[in-house]
């Protein structure tokens, strides 16, 4: 409950900080007053085109959240597995995520078909994040633990199925939810370079008209975007949690 | 086992021996304490029984299987300080674990049995988290022995309880194993609770570890309660506090 009355404080804050320095105009003409931007949001002529780009945006995002998750968190179980193969693994992850996502997304717009872009590089953007706390997630389990699926003859298949995996859910959805705003902010760069639909497109949009009123509004949706997965990926993950206390 | 040594490199020069010349042989359906002050290698000899750590010299059999063939074939029961259940899972399926994975058919009736016995056949359901420290200790016993081990292995199981819960439990332990009569070694810093469940008690000393006392123990079973206030029980126990005085260094 304090978590809660003390997240709205903060947005509450910052909400009144972002009017105020649109209402002066304490930055200049290019930052609008938060009511200005929710005016332009909530506006009935554009409140579709905004909704249907933010469910495109979103859908993308989740896919790519999905797609990237399970295959950072197969190759993660590849490594506890294998462990042999776990330096290979790492490294290569380590390698794909040094490689800028706006390169990334070229490359995709000239080997893929251009909707599949946006979630592809969505997915790309989390597979790093989700690889490395993944890892980190499968090799939680206590060393009473170990003792006790070694000493009863368990092997290591067994031991992952039973004892790492279950033990790692809660850290594994942590690791998903952190990765869940870098999910977004692929999706509209894979749209930005691929798309006609979605939030990119927007944003593309209204920085060649200075529609400067529809910028911070479509910034404002892939925000509230980013938030609402994080709090969803969140409450999931509280009630893993809850459930291995 | 014979002429054990258990040594552990600190780095590339130096080591540590754990264990020395430990030679120990444990009757079948026999119980064995052994008490020594930290850091005598008590845990580690328990280890090395279990398949855990491996001897650098010496070896051990259990009938004519080492460890590691006793582990592969389930046959190995072990409980720990720490209760070590699986928090996802309920009493009974905490204690139906050794079965799946042994990749055998879990026998309903083996867990309704053992639940009995230990007392927590109401609480099938539950999870740990519902448990108080004596129940989750009863279920790791169970759970312990429900695919009937060759030996059972118990590694100071009520070193975290408070007293009186312990003493129940060494009460109620006594009673379970006499009932299922399973070669077992316990390791524990308490000597009333190694001559009451023991048949034997060896004492240790540390660095390195070595068995310095190996004490039969006269009384006959069941025992119950009233051993632990027997004149010889107190006078067995003080003689064996003594030499645990001599080996523990100041």
């Amino acid at each position: 409950m304090k978590y809660a009355a003390a997240i709205v404080c903060g947005a509450f804050a910052v909400a009144l900080v972002w009017e105020g320095i649109g209402h002066f105009q304490l930055f200049g003409t290019t930052w609008p007053a938060l009511s200005s931007v929710l005016r332009y949001l909530f506006a009935p002529e554009h409140r579709e085109l905004l909704g249907v780009a933010l469910a495109r945006t979103g859908s993308e995002a989740v896919a790519g959240l999905i797609a990237g998750s399970a295959v950072a968190i197969g190759l993660a179980s590849l490594s506890v597995l294998l462990p042999a193969a776990a330096p290979g693994l790492a490294a290569l992850a380590s390698i794909v995520n040094g490689i800028p996502i706006i390169a990334v997304a070229g490359v995709c717009v000239l080997t893929l078909p251009r909707d599949a872009t946006p979630v592809v590089v969505a997915a790309l953007a989390v597979s790093f994040i989700v690889f490395v706390a993944g890892s980190a997630a499968l090799a939680t389990a206590s060393a009473a633990h170990r003792d006790l699926f070694a000493v009863l003859g368990a092997s290591r298949f067994t031991t992952f199925a039973r004892l790492d995996v279950p033990g790692a859910v809660p850290a594994l959805l942590d690791a998903v939810r952190s990765a869940a705003p870098a999910a977004v902010v692929g999706a509209i760069v894979g749209e930005w370079f691929a798309s006609e639909h979605g939030l990119g497109p927007l944003l593309v949009a209204a920085m060649q008209n200075y529609a400067i009123d529809q910028l911070w509004a479509v910034a404002l949706a892939g925000t509230c975007l980013s938030i609402a997965l994080y709090g969803v990926l969140g409450a999931a993950q509280f009630a893993a949690a809850a459930r291995l206390d | 086992m014979r002429g054990l040594r258990v040594s552990f490199a600190l780095d590339r020069e130096r080591s540590v021996t754990a264990l020395e010349g430990v030679d120990l042989d444990v009757a079948a359906g026999s119980f064995l304490s052994i008490i020594g002050p930290s850091g005598c290698g008590k845990s580690t000899l328990l280890r090395v029984i279990a398949g855990l750590t491996d001897p650098s010299a010496g070896s051990v059999t259990v009938g004519e299987d080492s460890p590691h063939a006793l582990v592969a074939r389930h046959k190995l029961g072990i409980a720990f300080q720490d209760h070590a259940l699986l928090p996802w899972l309920t009493v009974s399926e905490n204690v139906a674990l050794p079965f799946r994975i042994a990749g055998a058919a879990v026998d309903g009736a083996r867990i309704a049995e053992l639940l009995a016995l230990v007392g927590m056949a109401e609480f099938a359901h539950a999870r740990p988290r519902q448990l108080s420290g004596g129940m989750r200790q009863r279920v790791a016993i169970a759970r312990a022995l429900v695919l009937r081990p060759r030996i059972l292995l118990l590694d100071e199981p009520f070193g975290a309880l408070d007293a009186v819960t312990r003493r129940q439990l060494n009460i109620e332990l006594q009673r379970i194993w006499s009932t299922q009569r399973i070669t077992t070694v316990l390791v524990t810093h308490s000597i009333d609770e190694a001559v009451f469940l023991g048949d034997r008690v060896v004492v240790m000393s540390p660095r390195p570890g070595r068995i310095r006392r190996d004490e039969g123990i006269p009384f006959a079973r069941p025992r119950d309660r009233t051993l632990l206030s027997d004149p010889a029980f107190h006078a067995l126990t003080d003689e064996l506090a003594r030499a645990l005085d001599e080996v523990t260094p100041p």
